[in-house]
């Protein structure tokens, strides 16, 4: 597909404001009071909280703190080919093969959906994929750090969008995208309350909400975000992690060393949480403990 | 196995024709059922890297994960620390984790007579910052290691003044030395249990 035919996912966005305000009536119409009440709530506390995160690893998170940046699929892969160049392991006409082979070994049989969907919009190379969130520790099967970006800074993305589902599953068909169903499910950041609500119309008034925020983003489902802005380790307010997860690294791992051995493993997991902790000390972002129970 | 993110030590794995991601510490509950999408998911936006190995069970899986993630860890340069350095991740616990240590020393390691452990959370401990400001913390850090000092003295009683016991156990003391009954009630003293668990 060359650029011409490529899809503005965020013109896209915000060219689907009327079709969403439409939905959102017909919700409004067809729910009883009560309903009709929560679903307002519901909207007004995604307009107030929402924000975006991401979940990762303690390396990933180090990576981040520590060059200052928050490296895509394919940046990640140049910045490999640059280290490989460096060392004279790589020319520069072969480096752009590599790249593309690099990143189709890393994706491999996963490689087409997300390909399909990067190379349909425009400069889906740059894209780089968020969760809504507006509370809780997010996606933590994926990643115990869930990183929250300041709202103030996510305001201020020039592109940003979110889409109802996951983009590289539900979005794309035998190596084609989806372009009506997408053209339904994407929101601008003026209308997110509003695919919100879409997204959840029938779980609003069957989860208690104090527990929204986990019916928004938790393991399973999220309202993913994708922005052609950079993540910069300026943009983040803190980091959350589980209780549970937390006591487990003091109170089954480190304890250890008290009254047994640690193995290799274990004193090599503990070496990178100190990392990750010192460099939030210095970086001066908190790390906060959020209870899920 | 199908999938890796050797840095981390987790995995996508499939049993019994189901696909599962596992995480560590590998135990039972640290294995997830998920789905195909959770996969793609994965290996686009959180590192992880196709492969395709297979295993005879858990226990080698786990294994090929570890030495995976040493190598990993090797490869970023990452040096295995020393005790006193892990140490210095309790500058950054919660006082309730902090208040978790000395609970443990309190009733488990003292009582089971681990005073070594006992004592050395209490000591390393102590300095904290945290543990200086909150005088309940403080105290009870206090306290742990004046019970460890209590029963260490009364180990010591023990073995250095075993004329106190002599003709309490006439009968023990006909068949056996009095350094064995000394022996053997230091070693009780200090398993703090006479019979296996169960007998």
């Amino acid at each position: 597909m060359d650029t011409g035919t490529k899809i503005d996912l965020f013109e896209l966005a915000d060219a689907n404001k009327k079709q969403l305000e439409s939905e959102y009536q017909r919700i409004k119409v067809k729910s009883d009071r009560n309903k009709s009440d929560l679903v307002e709530s519901f909207g007004a506390r995604i307009k107030n909280d929402w924000t975006l995160s991401i979940n990762m690893h303690d390396r990933a998170l180090f990576e981040v703190l520590d060059s200052g940046k928050y490296a895509n699929v394919y940046e990640l892969k140049d910045n490999q080919a640059e280290q490989l160049k460096k060392v004279g392991k790589l020319d520069d006409s072969s480096a752009k093969s590599a790249k593309e082979e690099a990143i189709r070994k890393h994706l491999r049989n996963f490689y087409e959906g997300r390909k399909t969907f990067d190379s349909s919009i425009v400069k889906g190379e740059k894209a780089r994929y968020a969760a809504l969130n507006i509370g809780g520790v997010g996606t933590t099967r994926y990643g115990l750090y869930c990183i929250i970006i300041k709202r103030e800074k996510a305001d201020r993305y020039k592109k940003l969008a979110f889409i109802k589902e996951d983009s590289a599953v539900n979005y794309v068909d035998n190596g084609c995208l989806l372009l009506d169903k997408l053209s339904r499910d994407v929101a601008n950041k003026e209308c997110v309350d509003t695919l919100a609500i879409l997204k959840h119309e029938n779980e609003i008034d069957q989860v208690s909400p104090d527990k929204w925020h986990r019916m928004v983003c938790n393991d399973t489902r999220n309202i993913e975000a994708v922005t052609l802005d950079d993540f910069l380790r300026s943009h983040i307010k803190c980091v959350w992690i589980d209780k549970k997860s937390y006591n487990e690294i003091y109170l089954d791992s480190l304890v250890k060393l008290f009254h047994s051995e640690l193995t290799e493993v274990e004193l090599y997991r503990l070496a990178l949480v100190k990392k990750v902790f010192k460099e939030l000390e210095k970086r001066g972002i908190e790390l906060e403990i959020i209870d899920e129970n | 196995m199908i999938a890796i993110a050797p840095y981390d030590g987790w995995a996508f794995i499939i049993k019994e024709e189901r696909l599962f991601l596992l995480r560590p510490p590998y135990r039972e509950k640290d294995l997830v059922e998920v789905e195909e999408k959770d996969l793609e998911n994965a290996v686009h936006k959180y590192g992880f890297q196709e492969c395709d190995h297979a295993f005879n069970n858990f226990a080698e899986t786990i294994g090929f994960l570890n030495e995976k993630y040493i190598e990993a860890m090797k490869k970023k340069g990452i040096s295995l620390p020393d005790k006193a350095q892990l140490k210095e991740l309790l500058e950054y616990a919660t006082e309730e984790i902090l208040m978790g240590y000395l609970e443990k020393a309190e009733k488990e390691f003292i009582p089971h007579r681990n005073l070594d452990a006992a004592e050395s959370i209490a000591l390393a401990l102590l300095p904290l910052e945290k543990v200086i400001q909150n005088e309940v913390i403080f105290q009870k850090t206090i306290a742990i290691l004046n019970r460890c000092k209590e029963e260490r003295e009364k180990l010591d009683n023990i073995i250095k003044t075993p004329n106190k016991t002599l003709g309490i156990f006439p009968r023990a003391e006909s068949i056996y030395t009095v350094e064995a009954i000394f022996e053997y009630r230091e070693f009780v003293y200090r398993k703090k249990q006479l019979l296996p668990v169960g007998a």
